[in-house]
């Protein structure tokens, strides 16, 4: 029993050892040396948690350390935005989410963060937003609504979780001339539910809607992106509509501010083919996102278009 | 669908599918009988290892571990009088007497047939009835649940036991806590103190971990420093041949209440947000006021336990159908199973059976394989289980803070909810010190967030008029059997006051 013991201890030790060395022994010299942690900033099953968990492999295979996956849900994002805020500019704490919740969430609420708290390593991926309804409402687009809306001489209820789209209903509305009132709902799936139960006018969802328009249940008014969608280049769009703005919402990867340029590089370099891929693909296309990899340069720019279109956006329905 | 049975038979049976349905099932099972340990964790865990495996695989082997974990909790509940999850607070009403009075393994062989029978009976309700019975379900809106939750909401006036005031007390402390957090409204947020862990409310299973498994190992870490230990514990191995074995009279005694049980979890199951707790409370509570002698229940009554834990069971394959049928996850752990079905290739929804028809057979066979899974791992592992409450309790009282600690970090991602754990933890002893119903605080906090959400939801669409009730008689339905419940429960409880306040020591 004795000798039984002995010998696993020095193979129990053996394997520690090697484990220890082989950790240790990077691909190569330079960032990274250890894991790197992607924060989710939503529960574990959403959009983003699964797309991101579909790039992993790849990346951890690029960077040659492994990559982990942390969820740190609560305050549609803003938990883990004000944890990245805080954390240090090395590369080694990174955070995927609703580009949303740092550009627009900083004007309409006090936040413990802003939009210069950050810089943008690539974009991921961008949301599908569309209004829809219950395909047994009686209309079809944003004029029938309005006309709706002005024949029922109430105002317009529509199922509600994002700040973006109480802004961008508001902004519609008072283009058309109705009022608006939101209900609030539970996420995506809330919003499909509120739909189908018949009890809310329309709804608005960044993804959502998709299957359940495809399967008959639903009909999508329009698209709430300037341009069309890239998943559903047929629905008319916010320009198609004559608006001079649209709202949009991407899956960006950010980091603190003050991480060294090298580093975004080799993050940025380790995403692309991630997100190319056929598996990150095809998670996208059953998600309704639409991934498409945009360099550090182009997603800074995005972002600070986005966050401009905001204050304009919100300036106009003062 | 029939076509399908055969190609995806050979699918599923084979050894290395039926293998991970048995993993899985046992992963659950044991996640769901330690403390602290929760399964929507373990299934949001296992997702990035299902990659590889074929879909039908994979998700057989995520809602196996649905299906472990809710059989497993029960074994705590039992045996130490610590829930596993919040839904089987109510099987340790007469779970743990049992145990006390030697018959701990009747008492898991009850629970373990039956959660295995509600499970079985909600899946094959399930296979046949998805399509229709969701419809049907998701044309209840916030009016109709509303309704059906300020229901639930009176019942806790039903299990207030000996104290009306001390209950309702309780119950309304439980609501509080759905306070902290956004406004769903205003989107500013309420009650947080400037805490940004709050703004999303706060963290339920922190508190659940808290108030009933921190709580009840300080309850017995006080006991034991008391002196009022005995080792060894009127242990496992009764004596008495008859407290261990289940007799076939036993079984039919307790049928009723596995019927009632299953039916109330797979109604409740289907139910958007409602959850395995109200379920197995509902059952519990249903079963109860049924019984011809309810003042056996709380005491070791076998009915007790096998109406909250076949209704538990019943809840998970209920709470797929209208993830298959419509694409609607209600809960955190069918949108987690949602998820995984999008990873894999299958699109949940209408066109699931269009597009994957084999597969969709091969995951319903799977999850029959799993409740078979079930019935093995709960026998096998009782035996093993029972063990644990031969061991000292300075051994385990540790393991099991260790594990509720464990819990709420992997739970919350961070300090915050272990120190609200351990808040509540005190907190929860001093409930059960000085006899508050424990169950009702469990209920207030469970239903608040929804019901808020619901009533408020109700309110606008209704523009604050009432009129809009006539447009939906199932709510009108619940709020009238709400009505007479309170005036049943409160008749009652009034004279219950007036009896504490005749028997009030003299100070």
């Amino acid at each position: 029993m004795k000798l039984f013991r002995t010998i696993s201890n020095i193979g129990v030790a053996a394997a520690a050892l090697t484990f220890a060395v082989g950790a240790s022994a990077p691909a190569e010299a330079g960032f990274p040396e250890k894991p790197v942690t992607i924060m989710v900033a939503y529960a574990p099953g959403g959009g983003t948690d699964v797309t991101v968990r579909a790039l992993v492999d790849i990346m951890s295979k690029k960077l040659g350390q492994s990559v982990l996956v942390q969820n740190v849900s609560g305050a549609g994002g803003g938990v883990a935005a004000a944890r990245l805020a805080k954390a240090k500019p090395d590369g080694y704490t990174v955070m995927a989410t609703n580009s949303v919740s740092i550009t627009l969430e900083p004007l309409v609420k006090k936040t413990l963060y802003d939009l210069d708290d950050f810089v943008t390593v690539a974009m991921i991926g961008e949301f599908q937003g569309a209004v829809f309804a219950n395909k047994a409402k009686p209309f079809s687009s944003l004029d029938d609504l309005a006309a709706f809306a002005k024949q029922e001489k109430r105002a317009v209820k529509f199922a509600s979780f994002l700040s973006v789209d109480r802004l961008v209903m508001k902004f519609v509305g008072k283009q058309k001339g109705f009022d608006v009132i939101p209900v609030p709902v539970k996420g995506g799936s809330g919003a499909v539910q509120a739909v189908l139960a018949g009890d809310v006018d329309v709804a608005w969802s960044g993804g959502s809607w998709a299957p359940i328009v495809a399967a008959g249940d639903a009909k999508a008014l329009f698209a709430t992106s300037y341009d069309p969608l890239r998943m559903a280049p047929d629905l008319i769009s916010m320009k198609g509509l004559g608006f001079p703005f649209g709202t949009t919402a991407y899956v960006p990867l950010m980091a603190p501010k003050g991480t060294p340029p090298e580093v975004l590089k080799i993050l940025a370099d380790a995403l692309k083919p991630a997100v190319e891929s056929d598996l990150a693909q095809s998670v996208g296309k059953k998600r309704n996102i639409d991934l498409t990899f945009r360099d550090t340069k182009t997603a800074n720019e995005i972002m600070a278009k986005e966050r401009g279109a905001y204050l304009k956006i919100q300036e106009s329905i003062k | 669908m029939l076509d399908f049975l055969i190609p995806a038979a050979r699918e599923i049976l084979t050894f290395s599918t039926l293998g991970y349905i048995l993993v899985g099932v046992l992963l659950g099972y044991i996640v769901g009988a330690l403390p602290g340990m929760n399964r929507t964790t373990a299934i949001a865990l296992s997702i990035p290892f299902t990659f590889t495996l074929s879909p039908v695989a994979a998700i057989s082997f995520l809602i196996g571990i649905n299906k472990g974990g809710a059989a497993g909790s029960a074994v705590s509940a039992i045996l130490l009088n610590v829930p596993g999850e919040p839904s089987s607070v109510v099987t340790t009403y007469d779970g743990n007497p049992m145990t006390l009075q030697g018959k701990s393994q009747k008492a898991l062989k009850i629970a373990l047939f039956a959660s295995v029978i509600g499970d079985v009976f909600a899946t094959l309700v399930l296979i046949a009835l998805a399509e229709p019975v969701a419809r049907f379900a998701i044309g209840l809106g916030p009016v109709e649940l509303a309704s059906i939750l300020i229901f639930s909401i009176t019942f806790i006036a039903a299990v207030a036991g000996r104290s009306f005031f001390k209950a309702l007390i309780a119950g309304f402390l439980g609501l509080l806590l759905a306070v902290p957090g956004i406004d769903m409204e205003t989107a500013m947020p309420r009650m947080t103190f400037g805490m940004i862990e709050l703004y999303d409310g706060v963290p339920l299973l922190a508190v659940a971990i808290g108030t009933l498994a921190l709580s009840e190992a300080l309850v017995q870490i006080d006991q034991g420093w008391r002196g009022r230990y005995s080792h060894p514990r009127p242990s496992v191995k009764a004596d008495n041949k008859e407290d261990s074995a289940l007799s076939w009279q036993e079984f039919k005694d307790v049928s009723p209440a596995i019927a009632r049980g299953s039916i109330v979890g797979v109604v409740i199951g289907i139910l958007p947000g409602l959850g395995a707790t109200l379920a197995s409370f509902l059952s519990y509570t249903w079963v109860r006021r049924a019984s011809k002698s309810p003042e056996t229940f709380g005491k070791g009554n076998p009915e007790g336990v096998a109406a909250a834990e076949s209704a538990d069971n019943a809840t998970v394959p209920s709470s797929l159908i209208p993830v298959f049928a419509i694409g609607v996850p209600g809960s955190l752990s069918t949108a987690l199973l949602m998820g995984a079905f999008l990873l894999h290739g299958l699109t949940p929804g209408p066109f699931l059976f269009r597009d994957g028809g084999q597969t969709v057979v091969g995951i319903y066979l799977g999850m029959v394989m799993a409740s078979i899974a079930l019935l093995a791992v709960g026998l096998f592992g009782q035996k093993i289980f029972s063990l644990v409450i031969t061991i000292r309790e300075s051994i385990i009282l540790p393991v099991i803070v260790f594990l509720c600690v464990i819990g709420a970090y992997f739970e919350g991602g961070g300090m915050f909810s272990v120190y609200l754990m351990l808040v509540f933890g005190v907190v929860g002893y001093f409930m059960k010190k000085f006899d508050y119903s424990f169950v009702t605080f469990v209920v207030g906090y469970v239903l608040g967030p929804m019901s808020e959400l619901t009533i408020r939801q109700s309110i606008i669409l209704a523009d604050g008029d009432p009129a809009i009730l006539l447009d939906h008689p199932i709510a009108i339905a619940f709020l009238v059997f709400a009505v007479l419940a309170v005036w049943r429960f409160a008749v009652a409880g009034a004279k219950s006051l007036q009896f504490d306040q005749i028997n009030q020591p003299i100070k």
